[in-house]
């Protein structure tokens, strides 16, 4: 690609510890990233926002930059890059004063008008918010609205994983280099969004995943995203910082209800009370939201027939979506433990039930 | 284990108190206590030159026990005892500490002693008091009893002391097994059906097991009841247990042990302490749990040195301590029941309660050394019981599974009579075919769990064994699909 047009730009996303308010800051005094390159030292002292490590920062980094090298390297890694002055940048983040002033990409940025929705939830999630993300990500996904997420453990990688299995578009917004796996388990979710989506961030290629990043990748998530999915998060969770900023950008917001006293889904529940939407089924987003304002004619997937035998039947009925040890479902069933273990291993290897922990089962949606 | 004879020369010259016989610093103690005992006893060590010697003297002597016979030996041969008066011809073989004062304090390992004297044609015995009731269950024998060195120089002299009473080790198995709840029982457990299934199951093959579950879920007050389900131990084995614990000095003034052993070692026990060892060897725990149960709770935070020297002797059945002065050899016939937290916190993955992030979780089952999880057939998860459980109706007592697991152990022994092993958990994978041939619709589920829930090859084995062994507590000759359902359940892999 080529990236003469942007030079300054490739410069100005490479100075290291400056933050997406102080970049917004620079261009709205300089204009051009070029004139904060040739400014000199004086005159960023003036503007009298930096602090004198930051100044050292810009000014170093003009002489370590060598605008050779950089594109090479984003050429051995196979990463694009695209500033707000590119063709490719995202013109849906064009409208917002906090954008990202440039992204790093790997795969193929989403189209202008393409229907994005952001699902984002607790790290260390149940399985019913594993199995909702999953499912409300592949109706999604049905569709063709793709899933942005933070490529983070649980919800997060869940809701990838769902559009991947279904064939959707989804992206990731990464708040480390686009180069870094982070966290490593979710190697197979990075190398399948290279092929049907991209992965994203506004961090140059090596930047380590700092706790301080991660908020504001959610910034992005919120911006790409036409709705918000909030499917798991406690009462102080980072996943309401999203929510915090698709407020701020007047996306709608959904949540996953949970049962009252469930810790992971007080969070949720507190923001249908205070007016969220509630969410139970990946329909509820596309059709009530104006995601489509007229319904499609419902490309329903066929309902499973399990065709179970009895014993079978009653076992299945007992369960939900949450484990349940198999103590409580001998219980249930008032079956003999042989039975019940006897049943429900041929359901699992059916792949009807999902066995998340030692003896604890759910239903598989 | 040899007769040791003590000798003393009492002759005029400079006066001291010399012994002699390859001695280790226990006996050579023996001088000052025996002295103190003998002058608070009443009598006065004359000024002479006394000499002892414990023959054969190529033998190394270890032990207190000395104590006594040196004691009367001196005695002896001070003329203040006089030992033709006791039953011409009768041999007498003496054993036991003293204190300063002249009591006769008990001593270890009695009932080996006792057992390989009689061999040698000794029928009589003077042993501290506190310890007849170990010999108290061989027969043909008679033990004296003694509390200090007085009751010996008159036994000695002529005077009598009862024989201990016998008693008949048969007679008082019978009694033992008739009457119920003298052991803690199973139908004091509320809930946990399929735990106590599992549990059955793992007795019935004598497969090794793992309970995973949170704090207070009642893996320990299981794991106490397993013995109580284990076969009745035969009166062999019960002498044999009784040996060892005798030994050790873990018998507590018990005349025998009639039950399976339980041993449940703090997690932070040395490898030495679990297997045995030191520079005299001594037996582990693995081998006071002998024919009966080692629980290790808390499997994951047990020292990675002392779970891997469990390999060996569980595989071997024996614990063989080599040392320069000879190879000493343990028994370690057990079935090891080990607990586990799901995770650093316990509750996973109950995620009201559980914190712990899905690495962590991971991180701390991983603690759990792979080789001995090899070893372990059955693992089943124990959750926690409700209040509303607690009241209700109770299980099948531990008679009653007992019985079950007697029946599917007597299945076992018939068909493996003949080979080296006794238990389906014993079975060599290349018997496999042989003894658990599969039908068509089970090697079909063998093989869609083989796949589905990516199992290795050893758990595909350890499997069919476990299927065989519910097919053999429900007395089915053929292992069917539900056997092998019910088998995948308890599968050990445990992400």
């Amino acid at each position: 690609m080529d990236y003469s047009k942007e030079k300054y730009w490739l410069w100005m996303s490479m100075i290291p510890d400056i933050w997406y308010d102080k970049h917004a800051k620079l261009i709205e005094i300089f204009n051009e990233p070029i004139e904060i390159f040739n400014a000199s030292r004086n005159t960023l002292e003036k503007i009298g926002i930096f602090k004198e490590k930051e100044i050292y920062n810009i000014v170093s980094s003009r002489e370590k930059f060598s605008f050779d090298e950089t594109v090479e390297l984003l050429e051995r890694k196979e990463i694009n890059f695209a500033s707000i002055v590119s063709e490719h940048y995202p013109k849906k983040l064009l409208a917002y004063a906090d954008r990202p002033m440039w992204l790093y990409y790997k795969g193929t940025l989403p189209r202008d008008d393409e229907k994005m929705v952001g699902i984002v939830g607790a790290r260390n999630c149940s399985q019913y918010g594993k199995t909702m993300a999953e499912d409300i990500a592949a109706k999604l996904s049905l569709y063709s609205v793709s899933v942005v997420s933070g490529m983070a453990r649980g919800i997060d990688a869940a809701a990838h994983r769902g559009a991947i299995m279904a064939k959707g578009k989804t992206y990731a917004v990464l708040g480390s280099g686009v180069d870094i796996c982070y966290p490593r388990e979710n190697i197979d979710i990075y190398m399948e969004i290279l092929k049907n989506g991209a992965l994203m961030s506004e961090y140059p290629p090596g930047s380590q995943p700092l706790s301080a990043r991660f908020p504001l990748r959610n910034r992005i998530i919120s911006m790409l995203s036409d709705n918000i999915a909030i499917i798991e998060a406690k009462k102080k969770s980072g996943t309401l910082i999203t929510t915090d900023y698709a407020l701020k950008y007047g996306k709608e917001v959904f949540a996953l209800p949970g049962r009252v006293g469930d810790v992971l889904s007080e969070g949720c529940n507190e923001l249908i009370k205070s007016g969220a939407s509630l969410l139970t089924d990946g329909d509820d987003m596309i059709f009530s939201s104006g995601l489509y304002m007229e319904e499609i004619k419902k490309k329903k997937r066929q309902k499973k027939k399990l065709g179970l035998e009895k014993e079978n039947e009653v076992v299945y009925a007992c369960l939900d979506l949450l484990p349940q040890s198999i103590e409580e479902i001998i219980k249930k069933t008032g079956m003999t433990s042989q039975k019940v273990y006897e049943v429900m291993m041929q359901m699992v290897l059916d792949g009807i039930v999902i066995e998340p922990a030692r003896n604890h089962f759910a239903r598989k949606l | 284990m040899e007769i040791v004879s003590v000798e003393t020369d009492v002759s005029d010259g400079l006066p001291s108190f010399e012994m002699v016989g390859l001695l280790n610093s226990e006996v050579k103690e023996a001088r000052e206590r025996v002295r103190s005992a003998i002058k608070n006893t009443g009598f006065l060590l004359p000024p002479k030159r006394i000499t002892v010697n414990l023959s054969p003297a190529d033998i190394r002597k270890e032990g207190s026990f000395f104590d006594l016979p040196i004691a009367v030996s001196i005695l002896n041969s001070l003329g203040l005892i006089n030992i033709e008066k006791r039953d011409n011809g009768e041999k007498y073989l003496l054993a036991g500490e003293l204190s300063l004062s002249g009591k006769v304090i008990r001593m270890n390992g009695v009932l080996p002693m006792i057992l390989a004297a009689r061999e040698q044609g000794i029928k009589n015995f003077i042993l501290p008091k506190e310890n007849v009731m170990e010999g108290a269950v061989i027969e043909g024998i008679n033990i004296y009893g003694v509390e200090d060195l007085r009751d010996v120089i008159s036994f000695l002299n002529g005077g009598s002391i009862e024989s201990s009473p016998h008693i008949d080790i048969k007679q008082m198995y019978d009694e033992y097994y008739g009457k119920v709840g003298n052991l803690p029982d199973f139908s004091e457990i509320a809930g946990q059906d399929g735990v106590k299934r599992a549990v059955e199951v793992a007795a019935a093959g004598m497969h090794h097991m793992l309970l995973v579950g949170p704090p207070g879920s009642g893996k320990s007050m299981i794991a106490k009841r397993l013995p109580g389900i284990l076969p009745k131990p035969d009166i062999e084995e019960c002498m044999e247990i009784t040996k060892i614990h005798s030994i050790a000095g873990e018998l507590h003034g018990k005349a025998v042990m009639l039950s399976r052993p339980f041993r449940g070692p703090h997690h932070t026990i040395t490898d030495r302490a679990l297997v045995g060892g030191g520079n005299m060897p001594k037996a582990g725990e693995i081998t006071l749990a002998h024919r009966g149960v080692l629980f290790l709770d808390e499997l994951a935070e047990f020292r990675r040195e002392a779970i891997d020297a469990l390999r060996q002797p569980l595989e071997d059945k024996q614990v063989v301590i080599s040392r320069l002065g000879g190879t000493y050899v343990f028994p370690s016939d057990i079935m090891l029941v080990a607990a586990t937290n799901p995770c650093k916190c316990g509750y996973y993955p109950d995620r009201n309660k559980c914190t712990c992030t899905d690495n962590q979780v991971k991180s701390y089952i991983g603690k759990i050394s792979g080789p001995i999880l090899d070893r372990i057939d059955i693992c089943v998860n124990t959750p926690v019981v409700e209040a509303v459980e607690l009241s209700e109706k109770r299980g099948d007592t531990s008679q009653t599974i007992r019985q079950r697991v007697e029946r599917a152990r007597l299945i076992q022994e018939e068909r493996y009579k003949g080979e080296q092993f006794r238990f389906n958990s014993q079975l060599p994978s290349s018997y496999i075919q042989k003894y658990c041939p599969l039908g068509n619709k089970e090697k079909m589920i063998m093989d869609k769990a083989y796949k589905s829930l990516g199992l290795s090859v050893r758990a595909y084995f350890k499997i069919i064994k476990v299927a065989r062994t519910i097919a053999d507590l429900k007395g089915e000759k053929e292992i069917q699909s539900s056997h092998i359902a019910e088998a995948i359940g308890y599968r050990t892999e445990l992400f």
